[in-house]
């Protein structure tokens, strides 16, 4: 069996779709019910959808280069569908912030606060119907007969025969175009990144180094307030990272570096939720030693982000030249 | 020379990355110190916080370490770039910061200086890549 990225993209497709669903229906669930524990899980479910669909949304696009020129695909219909994906995948990442920021603050002060629950189902819900219709749009790309009629190789010079991408706002190719026609946007990004990446390890390397027993009469949850920031920096770089990659998507696709900056950030984005929810860190006081498996956790989570530092590095250097 | 030039494939890469390192260190811990003083999180013990130093003289140490390297090979460029001296004069400002918030009671004030002229020296190492002859030096 020859499993390409195409087969990867189609399988892990299924996800936030799927997810969503299941994840909405439990919130819907813990509202009847009045179930506080239950809506902590359901937005802790939000939270690793979220991240998940980083790499979801990366396939895609590789699988999009992987298929270009075939002359029984339409481009128009892969353009609309990354078009919608890109919208839905920008909202998925909010919707994994808010689901985050409500676990941060129920950890807190112990309760989960209802406007960030309502925040959660509103983003969550506008979400699920942009990914029922890139889903649909992506259905479309290999399933024709859904639009009513077959897809010929004469149709797809037709929808192509405007050579010019149609310029829209928010679509991923006026996006890319921004970002490589306007001078600044890509130095700005490139700079913005680097800030983002200093709070996310400055907070991260304080925190873990607090576990590990660096800064031991720093009280736990003193170190706990500070993660928003961290997630604000993560939040900047996804976002400026983003912005690269719709620019210049074949840099990055058929890149091993990147391939495990994408891995080292899904486990590095559970072990900020690890910081974030469970009682063994939450516990210590100024001066107490952490038990075994939170500081082998916080030794995991320096290695993760260190070595995200090393992947994004060697992008240029390892495996493909820019 | 021997950075600039490919022949040693690895070295520019693993300068670039120790710097990048560096820079974390550095610019990480002062950024948790700053924002302490500034009164994010006051439950945190500002001296307990002192222990983090020895990893910002670490990250410092190898960034003149690398940054000496990354000079000697285009040192020509460099002097003639704006952004290098903004950088400069940015870590310059920062240390001299730094040192003054150590010897008296850190004021608000500073702690914002100093987050500041770090973000600047970040700025103005990005744009020594984009501006003046150095623009073609960085193969980003």
């Amino acid at each position: 069996m020859n499993l390409n990225v195409v087969h990867v993209h189609l399988i892990a497709n299924h996800v936030p779709t799927v997810g969503l669903v299941v994840a909405l229906s439990l919130l819907l669930v813990a509202f009847a019910k009045k179930d506080e524990e239950l809506k902590r899980i359901t937005l802790g479910v939000f939270f690793v959808i979220a991240l998940l669909t980083l790499p979801i949304y990366i396939s895609g696009s590789a699988a999009d280069i992987a298929i270009k020129d075939r002359p029984d695909i339409s481009a128009a219909t892969v353009r609309a569908h990354k078009d919608v994906a890109l919208v839905a995948f920008a909202l998925m990442g909010v919707v994994g912030a808010a689901s985050w920021f409500g676990l941060w603050q129920a950890r807190r002060t112990s309760r989960l606060p209802h406007w960030t629950v309502a925040a959660v189902l509103l983003l969550s819900t506008l979400t699920l119907v942009l990914m029922a219709r890139t889903a649909t749009l992506g259905g479309e790309i290999r399933h024709p007969e859904m639009t009513g009629r077959a897809f010929t190789a004469s149709d797809a010079a037709k929808a192509d025969e405007p050579a010019v991408p149609e310029a829209g706002w928010l679509t991923t190719t006026a996006l890319a175009a921004f970002v490589i026609n306007t001078s600044w946007v890509w130095q700005a990004s490139e700079t913005v990144h680097f800030i983002g990446m200093c709070l996310l390890i400055g907070v991260l390397l304080a925190v873990n180094l607090r576990i590990l027993g660096r800064i031991k009469r720093v009280p736990f949850p003193a170190l706990h307030r500070l993660l928003p920031l961290a997630i604000l920096g993560f939040g900047l770089n996804a976002a400026s990272g983003m912005l690269f990659f719709v620019a210049a998507p074949d840099q990055y696709t058929q890149n091993p570096s990147f391939f495990w900056k994408l891995a080292f950030i899904f486990v590095a984005g559970v072990q900020v939720f690890y910081l974030t929810v469970f009682d063994k860190t939450w516990v210590l006081g100024p001066g107490d030693d952490a038990t075994v498996t939170p500081k082998i956790v916080a030794a995991s989570g320096l290695f993760l982000w260190f070595g995200i530092v090393f992947w994004g590095t060697m992008l240029p250097f390892l495996g493909l030249r820019f | 020379m021997w950075i600039g030039l490919s022949d040693s494939f690895f070295a520019y890469p693993l300068i670039l990355l120790v710097h990048t390192v560096g820079l974390t260190l550095i610019v990480g811990v002062n950024l948790v110190v700053s924002l302490r003083v500034l009164g994010v999180s006051p439950e945190m013990p500002l001296d307990e916080l002192e222990q983090l130093f020895p990893l910002m003289w670490a990250g410092l140490f190898m960034n003149v370490l690398t940054g000496v390297l990354l000079f000697i090979a285009k040192a020509t460029q460099f002097v003639s770039n704006p952004a290098f001296y903004l950088k400069m004069i940015s870590i310059a400002a920062a240390l001299a910061i730094f040192f003054a918030m150590r010897r008296r009671t850190p004021s608000r004030i500073l702690a914002a200086a100093s987050i500041g002229f770090w973000l600047l020296a970040i700025i103005g190492g990005r744009a020594m890549a984009y501006v003046g002859e150095a623009a073609q030096f960085s193969s980003l």
